[in-house]
């Protein structure tokens, strides 16, 4: 039995498909692609790679989080001293910042990358 | 000649078992997601991060949940200088008279306090409660922005902790100071004592690998997912994205604490005022930027930490070897890592450029 030429192309198109999956499933299932923010009374996750601005209602007001390049960032919160905001942009899958004062945590979906369990300071 | 379509059909079978074997092959060896669950709590001035590695089901969950935040408000009214629970009222005593009784289940803390003052000659003392609500760090959202002046520190100078004395009678225990005027804040010893508490409950619901993180501070038990717990230690001057400095893997029942003064400050004409109050000054303790101490004892690691920090790098072996701590560092004003023997063998550099 002899394979023709679409069969060949079949084949092909089938191999360059198993490629796509070994890439989209021979990795972690969250690559940093997703962060969960959480309020008091609500949650809302975040595609990271759709530029936005998002609010979310807190226990003393809104906190403002801004999505660019992959990364989520407060920009606004309630807080006194505004250690959320000076927390700085995260992207690592793993990571967790939070406006605690306003009960806004804010958490990228996913194993650390740097293969730590938590940072202690 | 050309061929009929099901001979066209029948050649395609082979290539389409190959295709199906492939992607079968490919789904099966997916690598699996880690069963790792994480709750968060807010409590203590900070976020806790509570992961449990292992199956749990919702309900388990949810029930472990609420326990926790059952347990972690309970040990919040008991503990807090801003409550009327236990040491509310035992401040409101102790405001005005030299002696007063104590709640029971303040008393096994209160005591070890006194014998950590002792050991460390005064560096780790929770009876400076009333500089430290004067410094506006009794609460974080009431901080001041300039220091407060000489004469209203050393007006607000209480008796140590170290000269406390308890008697016990059938009425319960009863503590008696030289003077009147104590403030107790348990800041710096209370955080170990409630991840102690929170780990009671995680082992109470059968969960035997956690780690129980509560802003930094931790402590596990058993191990991760498919490895020990591995913590990455953050590096006190890191701007932004945090970046840790040396790397450790945790064996169960081992808790690591620090004290810095990157957690509460404010900044005044160029200068950080942080929280960390040399009890022998009222002034923030100016001989190192971190301390960091490994034990098993969290309520310890957290006091030594606290401790290790007001000696500085050249007193800190002294105390440490007094405390009974043998896995310390203190990261002295200019940046360079002191580090005992014993937790030197345990660290992962990973940044060799570092000094120290």
């Amino acid at each position: 039995m002899k394979l023709r030429r679409a069969d060949g192309l079949l084949l092909a198109l089938a191999l360059l498909l198993e490629g796509a999956l070994i890439g989209r499933y021979w990795q972690p299932r969250s690559t940093g692609h997703t962060a969960l923010v959480q309020g008091p009374t609500e949650q809302i996750r975040v595609d990271l790679r759709r530029p936005q601005q998002l609010q979310i209602q807190g226990a003393q007001g809104p906190s403002t989080l801004v999505v660019r390049d992959g990364a989520i960032a407060f920009t606004d919160s309630p807080c006194q001293r505004k250690l959320c905001i000076r927390s700085g942009a995260h992207r690592h899958a793993g990571a967790t910042t939070a406006c605690v004062p306003n009960r806004v945590s804010v958490s990228i979906a996913g194993r650390r990358v740097d293969g730590f369990d938590a940072l202690h300071y | 000649m050309p061929s009929s379509v099901s001979d066209r059909l029948r050649a395609l079978i082979p290539a389409s078992l190959l295709i199906l074997a492939l992607l079968a092959g490919v789904w099966l060896t997916r690598p699996a997601e880690p069963a790792q669950h994480s709750l968060r709590l807010y409590g203590l001035g900070t976020l806790i991060d509570v992961q449990i590695a292992g199956h749990l089901n919702d309900a388990d969950y949810v029930r472990i949940e609420r326990d926790l935040v059952a347990r972690l408000e309970a040990f919040q009214t008991r503990w807090s200088v801003l409550r009327d629970g236990d040491l509310g009222q035992l401040n409101a005593t102790l405001a005005e008279a030299r002696s007063a009784p104590v709640a029971a289940p303040l008393v096994p803390l209160l005591q070890r306090a006194q014998d950590i003052c002792q050991r460390s000659d005064g560096r780790f003392d929770p009876a400076i409660g009333r500089w430290i609500a004067l410094w506006g760090f009794e609460n974080d959202e009431a901080m001041r922005t300039t220091p407060p002046r000489p004469e209203e520190i050393s007006a607000l100078r209480s008796p140590s902790w170290c000269a406390a004395r308890f008697a016990s009678s059938e009425a319960g225990v009863n503590v008696t100071l030289p003077q009147a005027g104590a403030r107790l804040n348990f800041g710096g010893m209370a955080k170990g004592e409630a991840v102690e508490e929170l780990l009671e409950v995680l082992h109470a619901a059968g969960q035997r690998n956690v780690l129980v993180n509560a802003g930094g501070d931790l402590k596990v038990l058993g191990q991760s997912v498919d490895r020990p717990w591995r913590i990455g230690i953050r590096d006190p001057r890191a701007e932004g994205t945090p970046q840790a400095l040396a790397a450790l893997a945790l064996r169960s029942g081992e808790a690591l604490f620090s004290s810095g003064d990157y957690e509460r400050y404010f900044e005044h004409a160029g200068v950080r005022y942080h929280h960390l109050l040399d009890p022998a000054t009222g002034m923030p303790g100016r001989r190192a930027i971190a301390a960091t101490v490994l034990h098993d004892d969290a309520a310890l690691a957290d006091a030594a930490s606290t401790a290790l920090f007001i000696a500085g790098p050249d007193a800190a072996p002294a105390v440490a070897a007094a405390l009974q701590v043998d896995q310390w560092m203190v990261i002295d004003t200019a940046g360079v890592q002191h580090t005992s023997p014993a937790l030197r063998a345990r660290l992962e550099d990973l940044n060799e450029a570092a000094p120290g």
